[in-house]
């Protein structure tokens, strides 16, 4: 259990509508975990609870209950600094969300500079090394608004990594791109995966998933209602709702 | 070019306006009674206002405006939007040299008295100021204060008078005597350049000196004044202001420094018939 | 920019540029028509001008007046961008999860009695209540202060809406590497928003500098008091005035101008 990163115990995740009172059960017990170097994938129907799973990790989401430790620290407990574990588990999203008033540059720069982890100099080297890995050095001082939607990923993935986190999430990272810009992020991720990085990747990307996931999470109205290999889950899924939900997905 | 175009045509706009005025067909004023039923003006919160009120009675609301400043009181007079403005003599008198084609009616509507005002309680200042005036009185200095504005404003050139020239008794150690006024109201109090002119100016100055105290003019409207000196924003206001009933209910006043000062019609010469 | 809405845009100002001559001449016609065009109109016309403005050095009057004007209006919007901003970042982060309800509360009932009571009567509040009795104190001060904390309460509103106008998203995507709330604000939205409010807040300090012009009522000698100073020497009526407007209108278009060289300058790496 030591080389658990990140550990999940019976996470629940209501919302409450702000007008009619509602409640919204969109998580409703999950307990997983993640080990350093693991790559895992989420899968589920869309309004299954991936997103808000994946942003209950860096408490983007407040969970309702649940505990949910990294590094062996509780995350969950009103003493932890969540801004120092937001340091070391990024997120990258599926709008990317780039600085759109500073360049390439600045965008990779602001966090590491402003949290004092880096000079600004050596921030800027870091981005140009990183941005190389990413193939985009040249880009390095033009603006966001000038970049195509996948040369932005890249931007976006550069950017998390120069914080050197523990745990990148991804938040379906490929999903707003237009098809021919899908395969250079994928290079990217594919990379990042063969270079050692623990990363959680929610996707619809079953080639990508089953090529690169050391394990699938099946998430189905806020469960995990099966998990495996990727050919265990793939190949020989054994719940219906995987069975149906597979055969939907991978006739398109 | 586009935008000097458009500035120019706004200015010409406005010289048209202002110099387009109302023709008025009605027969001419020869008393001062038939003012009862005409549009008057007056400036805020003077005595004239009260005086332009009392005449017109039930009908003040139709036939007064009351403007901020003499200037502009003048100037409804004579653009025909007014038959009379109810003012002090003297002021009258100045714009009657300066402006073409007014006429002051010959009878005086009233006759009053200026003084100073205070805060209401304010003794040990009241007593102060009285005791200097009493004595630039007696020796002679106010005299001489008014005979110099007399002479030079009535004459019609007021350029001889420099506000350089007045001691505010800078730097005194009684510390500052503040004196709120409206300097629009010549020949009592002016404004020329970045200084002050006129006979309050001097009067002030010269009780100032007397005090042993630094003379400072706050230059603020006519109806802000018994505000500022009640919440102490001023030491005293002397702003050639009429001593009434009303008036000393809300605010303490000095010894009258004019006597018998009137308040007149002024009307367009054309419009007048003696 | 493409060649298309470049012709369009001189097809435009064409049309109107016609439209303005029409009417200049039809107003210079009326000028002449009233007689404004002959020789003692003319003669008239200068000794007035020349008793107004350059007897005495009268001009040294509206330049004072103006220094005034301007001063005024600098300060009041240092203090109102200022106090703005702290007002709009307290009702945003309240409303983004911050735990601030008295200053929320307070920024509340600050933006509404500021922004429901007249300009002129908190002035005189300011001057004759609350300050009565700092006779030291440069009385500008005072109206630089109540100018500035009015000004304030729209520029707080204008901030406002120009922060939740940014995407979600750049707060999320901030938060996520680390950044704490108020470097987030303070780095990636505020930017954003203000680059988004600079012609709105433009717009409110153009309207500031003509609103100082009821400073006069505290006895300031600003530009508009000024104008009305040489009315009661000269006990000329129009000129001073029209005279005074052309100072105000100088300035209005040359801040407007400016604020279209600031929105290109700040829209610079927006794709266009
Ligand atoms: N902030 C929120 N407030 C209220 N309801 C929310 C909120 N965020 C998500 N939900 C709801 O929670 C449910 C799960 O949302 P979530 O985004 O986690 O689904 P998902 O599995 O990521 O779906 P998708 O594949 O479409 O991204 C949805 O019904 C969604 O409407
Ligand atoms: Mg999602």
């Amino acid at each position: 259990m030591n080389d658990m990163i990140i550990e999940v115990k019976d996470l629940h995740k209501t919302f409450i509508r702000k007008d009619t009172g509602t409640e919204l059960k969109v998580l409703q017990g999950i307990s997983t975990g993640i080990r350093k170097g693991e790559k895992i994938a989420v899968i589920g129907p869309s309004g299954s609870g991936k997103s808000t799973f994946l942003r209950c990790l860096n408490r983007m989401e407040e969970p309702t209950s649940g505990v949910i430790t990294f590094n062996g620290e509780d995350i969950t407990s009103p003493k932890c600094d969540i801004n120092l574990v937001r340091r070391k588990m990024c997120m990258v999203f599926q709008h990317f969300h780039l600085f759109p008033h500073l360049t390439v540059r600045k965008n990779l720069t602001l966090a590491p500079v402003d949290l004092k982890l880096m000079t600004q100099d050596e921030a800027d080297a870091r981005a140009h090394e990183l941005l190389s890995r990413v193939g985009l050095a040249d880009k390095i001082d033009e603006w966001p608004d000038r970049l195509s939607g996948g040369q932005k990923q890249r931007v976006a993935i550069a950017r998390a990594l120069a914080m050197n986190p523990d745990v990148l999430l991804f938040d379906e990272p490929t999903s707003a791109l237009d098809p021919e810009m899908i395969g250079e992020v994928l290079d990217v991720m594919k990379e990042l995966a063969d270079s050692g990085m623990t990363m959680y990747l929610v996707t619809h990307e079953m080639g990508f998933a089953h090529q690169v996931a050391d394990r699938i999470l099946f998430i189905d109205k806020g469960i995990i209602s099966e998990e495996g290999t990727p050919d265990e889950v793939f190949d020989h899924p054994k719940q219906p709702r995987t069975i149906e939900f597979l055969s939907k997905v991978l006739r398109r | 070019m586009k935008k000097l175009l458009a500035v120019t045509l706004i200015i010409s706009s406005l010289l048209i306006i202002a110099s387009s005025s109302f023709a008025d067909e009605s027969p001419k004023l020869r008393s001062i009674d038939q003012l009862k039923n005409e549009r008057l003006a007056a400036q805020r919160g003077t005595v004239g206002q009260f005086i332009a009120e009392d005449m017109l009675g039930d009908n003040k609301g139709r036939l007064l405006t009351t403007y901020e400043k003499y200037v502009d009181a003048i100037a409804a007079l004579r653009q025909g939007k007014v038959r009379a403005v109810v003012m002090d003599e003297m002021p009258a008198k100045r714009f009657l040299n300066d402006v073409e084609g007014l006429a002051i009616m010959d009878k005086a509507l009233s006759e009053e008295n200026y003084a100073i005002g205070f805060r209401k309680g304010n003794k040990e200042l009241v007593e102060a100021v009285n005791k200097a005036l009493a004595e630039i009185k007696a020796d002679g200095t106010l005299n001489a204060i008014f005979e110099k504005y007399y002479g030079t404003f009535l004459a019609g050139d007021s350029s001889t008078i420099k506000p350089e020239d007045i001691d505010f008794n800078k730097g005194a150690k009684g510390g500052k005597l503040v004196v709120g006024t409206e300097a629009g109201f010549a020949p009592y109090e002016l404004r020329v350049g970045s200084g002050y002119i006129g006979i309050d100016v001097e009067m002030c100055a010269a009780i100032a000196k007397k005090l042993d105290r630094e003379l400072v003019i706050e230059n603020m409207n006519f109806d802000a004044l018994p505000m500022a000196v009640s919440t102490n924003k001023v030491d005293m206001i002397c702003a050639g202001i009429t001593v009434t009933d009303e008036r000393k209910e809300n605010m303490d006043f000095s010894e009258n420094y004019v006597v018998g000062a009137k308040q007149v019609a002024v009307v367009r010469a054309d419009d007048y018939e003696k | 920019m493409t060649m298309k809405s470049n012709l369009s845009h001189q097809k435009g100002a064409g049309r109107g540029d016609i439209l303005l001559g029409l009417v200049g001449l039809f107003l210079l016609y009326l000028l002449y028509d009233s007689g404004f065009f002959t020789a003692e109109a003319w003669a008239d016309f200068n000794r007035r001008f020349y008793q107004n403005f350059v007897k005495d050095s009268r001009y040294m009057m509206l330049v004072d007046g103006l220094k005034a004007t301007v001063f005024m209006t600098s300060g009041a919007t240092v203090i109102g961008v200022i106090v703005g901003l702290i007002l709009s970042v307290i009702r945003v982060a309240y409303k983004g999860g911050v735990p601030i309800p008295i200053l929320n509360k307070f920024a509340e009932a600050y933006i509404s009695v500021l922004r429901g009571t007249p300009a002129m009567v908190q002035l005189l509040i300011w001057n004759f209540t609350i300050f009565a009795s700092a006779r030291d104190l440069n009385t500008q001060y005072i109206a630089i202060l109540a100018f500035g904390l009015n000004s304030g309460a729209y520029v707080a509103e204008i901030f406002r809406g120009g922060i939740e106008s940014i995407d979600p998203g750049q707060m999320e995507a901030a938060r996520s590497l680390g950044l704490s709330y108020g470097s987030s604000m303070r780095h990636v939205i505020l930017p954003q928003a203000l680059r988004n409010v600079v012609p709105m807040l433009f717009n409110e300090f153009i309207a500031l500098l003509k609103e100082t012009s009821i400073a006069g009522y505290i006895g300031i000698d600003d530009l508009t008091r000024a104008g009305q100073n040489i009315q009661a020497l000269t006990l000329e009526h129009s000129q001073p005035l029209v005279m005074v407007a052309i100072i105000y209108l100088i300035i209005v278009l040359f801040l407007t101008h400016l604020v279209r060289k600031l929105e290109n300058w700040l829209s610079r790496g927006k794709r266009g």
